[in-house]
């Protein structure tokens, strides 16, 4: 072995360029402080006294286009928004790639933001990795007035949706937010129904929802109330609601320019 | 350029027939989603094509979960250098398979999801590029760079990534031929 291999050698493997390889797809150990951005999220959004009028970001499913990602966030932090809710699927196989490129991309912006889990998050690995850079599962703050509950409702991969969880949530006005929406796709009619049931004792404000994976936003009443599904980010598309001092609450499709929807 | 890539592989030629099923080299190797150490046999049943599978490990102080994994890959070498660095050498291109141990992961998909609702998770293709450096008789140590489908997935999706080197990882490895 002559001199000049070994030199090779050296300059590969420590040369800045060099990160750490990546051992195996289903790593789960996470690097560089990306952790409990929900934690983070929730102290950052606690600082400022929220009052309605309120704009919030919505963007959903995320997955595979990390570059679309970044340009959604971009778009959004040239709008006066408050924070932005992410509506599940931030990658479509759980691995912790995937998840790093969404959490850098999420980190550009300059509003807090809060996710739920999608579906495609809770396969190979990703729930250990999801609990780990984001935070709980389930989990609720309030702001403006408003409760923003952030639900796990994702059945196959969970093995059932919390329910009960749910019904303790829907008290001051909540906005309920979970990946899958209240449509006999993800779910059966009598599981769409027996959640819809827990809607009609609560002052319930809207329902906002990501998974549909395409580029046409859903809308639909229920009992006066929005269910709103929020277009696919791939293409640069997101949501803005707007909630009017009277809690009224007003949807604007972007791509990225913003029209008003519903 | 045929002549280069036989004179890298002198010491490594077809075996007879009746070492047919014995291998023909030893491999080892770090990184490259095959693990951070994975150990294995391959064959060269060609002077350009070379397949072998390997068994790879991560502890779980390294990779956050413990995971041990298989990985086939096969290498079609199309360039050979006389002298680079010192060295003879060829590059490669790779097509290979990694399938993941672990209860999370799957080959057929359970029954609890409906019909068609995710592809197996168990399975990774993967891509690498490499090259190979003959330091010693019948050693050799190379170094890649490797895709999985995911990766190149998310770069045929967003087309404005910058290079395909944001989406994969390097390993380096280490070939002992028996002859």
């Amino acid at each position: 072995m002559n001199t000049s291999f070994i030199g090779i050698c050296l300059v590969a493997t420590t040369s800045g360029a060099c990160a750490p390889p990546i051992y195996s797809p289903w790593v789960t150990k996470i690097t560089g402080g990306r952790e409990h951005s929900t934690m983070r999220n929730i102290e950052k959004l606690g600082t400022k006294a929220g009052q309605l009028p309120l704009k919030i970001g919505l963007l959903a499913d995320p997955q595979g286009t990390p570059e679309d990602l970044e340009s959604v966030i971009k778009s959004m932090n040239t709008q006066d928004l408050e924070f932005i809710l992410v509506l599940g699927d931030l990658t479509d196989f759980g691995l912790l790639e995937e998840f790093i490129q969404t959490y850098d991309s999420l980190e550009k912006s300059r509003v807090p933001y809060f996710t739920v889990i999608g579906n495609h998050d809770g396969i190979s690995k990703g729930k250990d990795i999801y609990r780990q850079m984001f935070g709980p599962f389930d989990y609720s703050f309030e702001y403006a007035g408003l409760r923003f509950v952030m639900w796990n409702n994702n059945k196959y991969e969970f093995g059932t949706t919390n329910l009960q969880w749910l019904k303790g949530q829907l008290a001051d006005k909540p906005i309920v937010n979970s990946h899958a929406p209240p449509v006999a796709d993800a779910f059966t009619a009598d599981e769409v129904a027996e959640w819809l049931q827990l809607y009609d004792s609560s002052d319930l404000v809207a329902s906002i929802h990501g998974h549909r994976g395409t580029h046409e936003s859903f809308f639909a009443i229920y009992n006066e109330v929005p269910i709103y599904t929020v277009p696919k980010t791939n293409g640069i598309y997101y949501s803005i609601a707007e909630f009017a001092e009277d809690q009224s609450v007003t949807f604007y499709k972007c791509k990225p320019e913003c029209k008003l929807e519903r | 350029m045929a002549d280069d890539i036989s004179r890298v592989e002198q010491g490594t030629a077809a075996q007879d027939s009746d070492s047919l099923w014995l291998p023909d080299y030893f491999t080892a190797q770090a990184g490259s989603y095959t693990g951070m150490l994975a150990i294995g046999i391959g064959y060269q049943p060609f002077d350009y094509l070379r397949s072998d599978v390997s068994f790879g490990f991560v502890p779980e102080s390294v990779g956050g979960t413990s995971i041990q994994s298989l990985a086939w890959k096969t290498n079609l070498r199309f360039c050979g250098f006389r002298d680079f660095y010192g060295v003879g050498s060829t590059l490669s291109t790779g097509l290979g398979l990694l399938y993941g141990f672990d209860r999370d992961l799957f080959l057929a998909l359970p029954e609890k999801y409906p019909a068609g609702y995710y592809p197996p998770t168990a399975i990774r293709v993967l891509l690498s590029v490499a090259i190979n450096l003959e330091v010693a008789n019948q050693e050799e140590v190379f170094f890649d760079y490797s895709w999985h489908d995911s990766g190149v997935y998310r770069y045929l999706e967003s087309d404005r990534f910058e290079s395909l080197f944001e989406l994969g990882t390097y390993g380096i490895g280490y070939r002992h031929f028996f002859q």
